[in-house]
């Protein structure tokens, strides 16, 4: 049985975002990785405490069914990154590392995956206005030195 | 399955003919999104001593077909519309209010045949829009009748019924 559509769409967005990545001036490192997954245990103290690297997980939100045609629908699927770092060094997180961090969001994750103008991820694929972005959250900034974003965008999908 | 005692919009079917008028071979236009068939008959009064009510006659049926297609050029039956509409070629379509070739139904559908005339195209070109054509079509001056249809489906297999109006 193949993969679920949202599924596939979910692999796409990964592909995309880690090719971008490795065409980007900072390529991934051997701790950095890009990986679709379902959940990500980030209440879990010891998990933190090992993550090591820049991680890209992608997630399936969700998607539903609108007619667009007698013969051919739009699932709607929703696709979720989350963009996590631990920052190493000691006392306040300096800015200029958040800087490269927000950059690297916008610049590989959310315009590679979100803009319709580029070449669509996969066939019939199309982002949808009003993707999102949480650049950071403050208390896991804070208390936990993480740096975590958010990038949502909604995908228009013509099937079959 | 018998019929149900509804109709869903989504299983209706637009068709063009790809044979001739008299051999016709269906093809079902598949980028069909809103669809509205509209036939409406002028009604001139006639009124007489011999009633005090309001009367009269019905006298030319006006009656056309209105929707939005996909834009997409690998779809024949959109080529086919937008042939017509920049020129003048007519296109015989009939309209039917299920889909004849459910092969899982028995039942009768009805609906329309004209050699149509495309006279509007109208293309939203929004950012966030996928492009439709918003069309109507229109009985062309042809010497084909225009038709009323009653197709009798059984097991994917219709017979239809073509009746001068």
């Amino acid at each position: 049985m193949a993969n679920a559509q949202v599924i596939q769409v979910a692999d796409a967005v990964q592909a995309a975002v880690l090719a971008a990545w490795n065409a980007s001036a900072s390529p991934p490192g051997p701790a950095d990785g890009v990986s679709r997954v379902y959940e990500v245990p980030l209440a879990d103290p010891e998990f933190l405490e090992k993550l090591s690297g820049r991680q890209v997980w992608v997630f399936p939100v969700e998607y539903g069914r609108q007619a667009i045609t007698r013969g051919q629908d739009d699932y709607r699927p929703k696709i979720a990154c989350l963009i996590a770092e631990r920052c190493a060094d000691p006392a306040p997180v300096p800015n200029s590392w958040l800087d490269v961090r927000t950059a690297f969001v916008e610049q590989v994750v959310f315009q590679t995956i979100a803009d319709p103008r580029r070449k669509a991820l996969m066939a019939g694929l199309i982002p949808d206005s009003g993707a999102t972005v949480d650049p950071y959250d403050a208390e896991l900034l804070i208390y936990q030195r993480l740096f975590l974003s958010m990038v949502t965008v909604q995908f228009k999908l013509l099937y079959p | 399955m018998t019929q149900p005692n509804y109709q869903l919009g989504i299983k209706c079917k637009l068709f063009r003919n790809t044979g001739t008028f008299g051999s016709p071979t269906w093809a079902a236009v598949a980028g069909v999104s809103d669809f509205t068939v509209s036939p409406k008959w002028d009604f001139k009064e006639g009124g007489t001593r011999a009633s005090r009510v309001k009367r009269g006659a019905k006298t030319m049926l006006g009656l056309e077909f209105k929707g939005k297609i996909k834009v997409d050029e690998g779809d024949a039956g959109y080529l086919a519309f937008l042939s017509s509409l920049h020129g003048d070629a007519t296109i015989d379509v009939m309209a039917l209010d299920g889909d004849p070739n459910d092969a899982t139904l028995t039942g009768t559908q009805q609906g329309y045949r004209f050699d149509a005339h495309v006279v509007e195209g109208e293309q939203p070109q929004g950012l966030d829009d996928v492009l439709f054509d918003s069309f109507e079509l229109k009985p062309a001056l042809s010497a084909n009748p225009v038709t009323s249809v009653s197709a009798a489906v059984s097991a994917g297999a219709p017979v239809y019924t073509y009746t001068s109006i």
